[in-house]
């Protein structure tokens, strides 16, 4: 397209810059209101496909290199080894590190194994998760912790990180066992139980 | 010849424009995808939902029932070994750890219920991660050997539960009501 520029001798150098319209291509005479007019009209289209172009291509290109260059942002645990690492990291980062003994309890098997924990001066946590693919889930889980005595927890599921206040002292080497107990019987969660002989930090 | 600089200055066709500003901008979006640093982006596991509090429901000795005491002071009083557990029967367990050794299994049981003064029942002993002994007992007192064994190669966790079979007594036995036994249950080196 050829385009004759139509500059007045009053027009400043920085005006030189700015899109003009040519008497032949808008069919109005040069210096009158309808010129002026269609000035305007013709910078307002040039904005509008400055601004599209500009918000498509940023846009695209943006999202494009985002994908290529950083990893999907985290997905919930959807099995029972990545919710495990999930909160054993959480437990790892409130204790600020991981744990002197920790015992799973799944929904698989309610009870845990026979765990030895030797005698000491020991801080009890309690955490339970559920799986991202759990659509129900039971709020509450009952835990009972079994070694010369019973002693029963009600705790949420999910749950944070739980620590128990009082501290447990075993004057000899003592065998614990986990159970987990739900009033209603779904699945997809696991219940892990910390025993750690560091102060709280 | 009109200079660059001029021309730059002067109207841009369509679609000179159009590419110009979707290069710039395209540019501008590499740019500033580039500058994000790690910290916009979100690493490591995701954050787990849940809720922040516990109850301590109830804390029980499984020995500690009503006239449990007297009667666990009976079944341990001639104890043969030092290596030993306590267990009401009833569903009861007792979490027990063996050093390693080889050992013979004795017990020594009485009822807690007054009136009933014979009866045996089923001691269902687990190793960790081991066999498994099942067998029967009769109630007597002082402690007597059953004739099982168990030897275990390394310190093992054993878990244990006892189970009234049978009963004889001077009382009216309800058929809905089951006697409760203690039983001592000892591993004697051999």
């Amino acid at each position: 397209m050829g385009h004759d520029r139509c500059v007045s001798e009053n027009e400043t150098p920085q005006r030189e810059s700015e899109p003009v319209v040519t008497a032949g291509e808008a069919g109005v005479v040069p210096g009158t209101g309808e010129a002026r007019s269609a000035v305007v009209r013709r910078r307002w289209r040039l904005l509008v496909v400055v601004v599209v172009a500009g918000v498509l291509s940023a846009s695209v290109t943006f999202l494009a290199v985002r994908h290529r260059t950083f990893p999907d942002p985290p997905a919930p645990p959807g099995n029972v080894d990545e919710l495990r690492d999930a909160m054993t990291d959480a437990i790892d980062r409130d204790l600020g590190g991981p744990p002197e003994m920790l015992i799973p309890v799944t929904t698989e098997s309610t009870e845990s194994a026979m765990t030895v924990i030797p005698a000491g001066d020991y801080r009890l946590g309690l955490m339970c998760g559920v799986l991202a693919t759990q659509r129900e889930s039971a709020p509450e889980i009952t835990v009972r912790m079994q070694s010369d005595v019973y002693r029963d927890f009600l705790i949420p599921c999910p749950s944070t990180p739980l620590w128990i206040e009082e501290r447990l002292v075993f004057t000899e080497d003592l065998v614990v066992s986990i159970t987990a107990m739900q009033d209603v019987a779904v699945g997809g969660w696991l219940v892990l139980a910390v025993l750690d002989s560091r102060e709280a930090g | 010849m009109t200079s660059p600089l001029r021309r730059l200055f002067r109207p841009w066709p369509r679609t000179t424009l159009v590419v110009v500003t979707g290069l710039v901008a395209g540019l501008a979006g590499l740019v500033s995808a580039d500058l994000r640093t790690p910290d916009d982006v979100p690493v490591g596991p995701a954050p787990l939902p849940g809720e922040s509090w516990v109850e301590l429901l109830s804390m029980a000795d499984p020995l500690g029932g009503d006239g449990f005491d007297e009667v666990v002071t009976e079944v341990t009083a001639d104890a043969v070994s030092d290596e030993m557990f306590v267990l009401p029967s009833g569903g009861e367990t007792a979490l027990t750890l063996l050093p390693e050794g080889g050992y013979e299994v004795w017990t020594s049981c009485r009822f807690v219920e007054e009136g009933f003064d014979q009866g045996s029942g089923t001691l269902d002993m687990y190793e960790h991660d081991g066999e498994r002994h099942v067998f029967d007992v009769e109630c007597v007192a002082p402690a007597a050997p059953t004739g099982e064994t168990v030897t275990v190669p390394e310190d093992t966790a054993i878990q244990s539960s006892f189970r009234v079979m049978t009963y004889q007594g001077h009382v009216p036995i309800d058929d809905d009501m089951e006697p409760t036994m203690i039983i001592a249950v000892y591993f004697v080196p051999r």
